[in-house]
């Protein structure tokens, strides 16, 4: 455990998303992780259990908030009581950023709980920056916006997927999720070029990276949180972290969720490339 | 299509899967992915996260009609009542509905008239386990209102409390189907008054008699002090407070 305290540790290095299961474990053996990352929708409960424990473990780990539910490409009039209850949360635990996924969750009041994909096109993009605007001023702080695994292509989608990203971050003024999963997810469904996603993605705003594991279905990937991080996507993220080393990064598993350890071993193995990233950096 | 009339159109194939004719008209076949396919990997996953949501609130309804009969159970109400929270916790809330009509409608399900109930007890547990944290009733407080203030005074339970009433045994047969659960004698087909409630982050169960009942009903419709002992329950009050069940008070004001 480090020395500082959680009010001065930054965000670095590699952490692992808390998942209920690795609660207990973590707040009796309080091990040496970085940070860790709490899915927000999960933690809106007013009090019980999970509040209190969750209270526990922001006083030993500095946090961050991720969110599925701000539907942030939505058309329906922006969810101001879901913003609330992220900001609320967010200064609870001291979450050091929120970050949220470039899709849509609900239209016509009905929620998907799965994150829908858009079309890559002017309208959405012009949509997209004034609603990530929009809930900025809200919370008072830049957002970072996450790629998403998509298996859907639109036939009014008129730019790739790396393109919109990089357009949308300028004129929203925000920040970047990279999640290295997805992109390779995409690049084997939807056949785009990942090499050239790695090195167009605007580095400076990138601020957290993802990683994780898909499953393989019959025809297709998906985004199924359920494995250890591919060999593939790995070397995805090698290339990435070459173009910059110290990018915090995350260990995503959501299904079939294995031992703290095994997911510590796979935030160990991140550290270990960012070690020799920072070597090669020019 | 606009991007507004296409988020439409693809969450409504979601929560009711209609004729997706037209929307599979704004797709495009996308590596080995017809557009179908497309649509039909979305409609999965949909269902695939509602389910699991059924599953976590409801597993002893689950465990006593089976994974495979509660999955078909869970598919038909998805489909009757898409989700219209952003917070899965709160999906659910009208499953217990659901399995009484479901229970006059197939005959496999006939000998299960308790079922609906029992989903409504586990339904209560699982807002009870992510209610409020309940306060502490201020005694200070209450002993400086005057006689008639005290008289005009309704109770407030605490938002971490549910109580409902079975004809049913309802949780002696949630009780039995607790791991580590070794109640099997036969049960009395006697009527349960249940209480869920949450103490110290843990939740308790119990079986509450009618005269506690008829008391948690009066509070929960907001009945003063003086009406309380008008109907000679108010001598029950004390108890209600010191196991926390109560947690403040507000003066009515006639
Ligand atoms: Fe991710």
């Amino acid at each position: 455990m480090s020395v500082l305290s959680k009010d001065i540790r930054p965000i670095s290095g590699a952490g692992i998303g808390l998942r209920s299961p690795h609660i207990n474990d973590i707040l009796t053996s309080l091990p040496d992780i970085s940070w860790l990352e709490l899915l927000a929708d999960n933690h809106f409960a007013e009090g019980g259990v999970v509040t209190a424990q969750l209270d526990a473990i922001a006083e030993y780990y500095p946090l961050t908030l991720h969110c599925v539910g701000l539907s942030l490409a939505s058309l329906e009039p922006l969810d101001k009581v879901y913003c609330q209850r992220i900001k609320a949360l967010a200064k609870r635990v001291n979450a050091k950023w929120i970050s949220e996924h470039l899709c849509f969750t609900s239209s016509m009041g009905l929620h998907s709980h799965d994150l829908l994909p858009i079309p890559y096109n002017q309208e959405s993009l012009n949509h997209c920056a004034n609603r990530i605007l929009q809930i900025q001023d809200l919370l008072g702080e830049r957002l970072l916006i996450e790629n998403v695994s998509s298996y859907m292509t639109f036939n009014n989608s008129d730019r790739v997927e790396i393109d919109f990203i990089v357009e949308l971050a300028e004129k929203a003024d925000c920040y970047l999720l990279a999640d290295v999963n997805n992109i390779y997810v995409n690049h084997v469904n939807q056949g785009l070029d990942a090499d050239y996603y790695i090195d167009n993605l605007p580095i400076e705003r990138v601020k957290e990276i993802h990683l994780a594991g898909y499953q393989q279905q019959q025809n297709y990937l998906l985004d199924a949180h359920n494995n250890p991080v591919s060999e593939p996507v790995w070397a995805l993220y090698q290339r990435l972290v070459k173009r910059k080393a110290d990018i915090p990064t995350l260990i995503e598993w959501d299904n079939d969720i294995p031992s703290l350890q095994t997911l510590l071993n796979e935030a160990r193995k991140a550290e270990l490339i960012m070690q020799k990233g920072a070597c090669h950096e020019p | 299509m606009s991007l507004k009339a296409l988020q439409q159109s693809f969450i409504q194939q979601l929560a009711h899967s209609q004729s997706a004719d037209k929307f599979l008209e704004y797709l495009e076949p996308c590596g080995n992915l017809l557009p179908e396919h497309q649509l039909a990997i979305y409609q999965n996953n949909v269902r695939g996260a509602l389910q699991k949501s059924l599953a976590q609130v409801y597993p002893v309804c689950q465990k006593i009609v089976g994974d495979n009969y509660f999955k078909q159970l869970a598919s038909v109400y998805i489909k009757q009542y898409p989700s219209k929270h952003h917070d899965l916790n709160s999906y659910g809330e009208y499953f217990s509905d659901f399995i009484k009509s479901q229970c006059l409608q197939r005959n496999e399900l006939n000998d299960f008239s308790y079922l609906s109930d029992l989903v409504q007890l586990e339904w209560f547990y699982q807002q009870v386990y992510y209610a409020a944290e309940g306060s502490l009733f201020d005694f200070s407080a209450y002993a400086k209102l005057n006689e008639q203030q005290q008289v005009n005074t309704v109770f407030q339970l605490i938002p971490c409390l549910n109580f409902f009433s079975s004809d049913y045994p309802v949780l002696s047969i949630w009780q039995m189907n607790q791991e580590g659960s070794n109640k099997h004698q036969s049960l009395d087909l006697n009527s349960e008054n249940c209480c869920v409630f949450r103490k110290k982050n843990l939740i308790e169960l119990r079986i509450i008699d009618t005269t506690i009942y008829n008391l948690l009903t009066y509070l929960i419709a907001g009945k003063t002090l003086e009406e309380l002992a008008l109907m000679g329950v108010d001598n029950y009050l004390p108890a209600l407070i010191e196991q926390g069940w109560i947690g403040g008070f507000k003066v009515k004001h006639v």
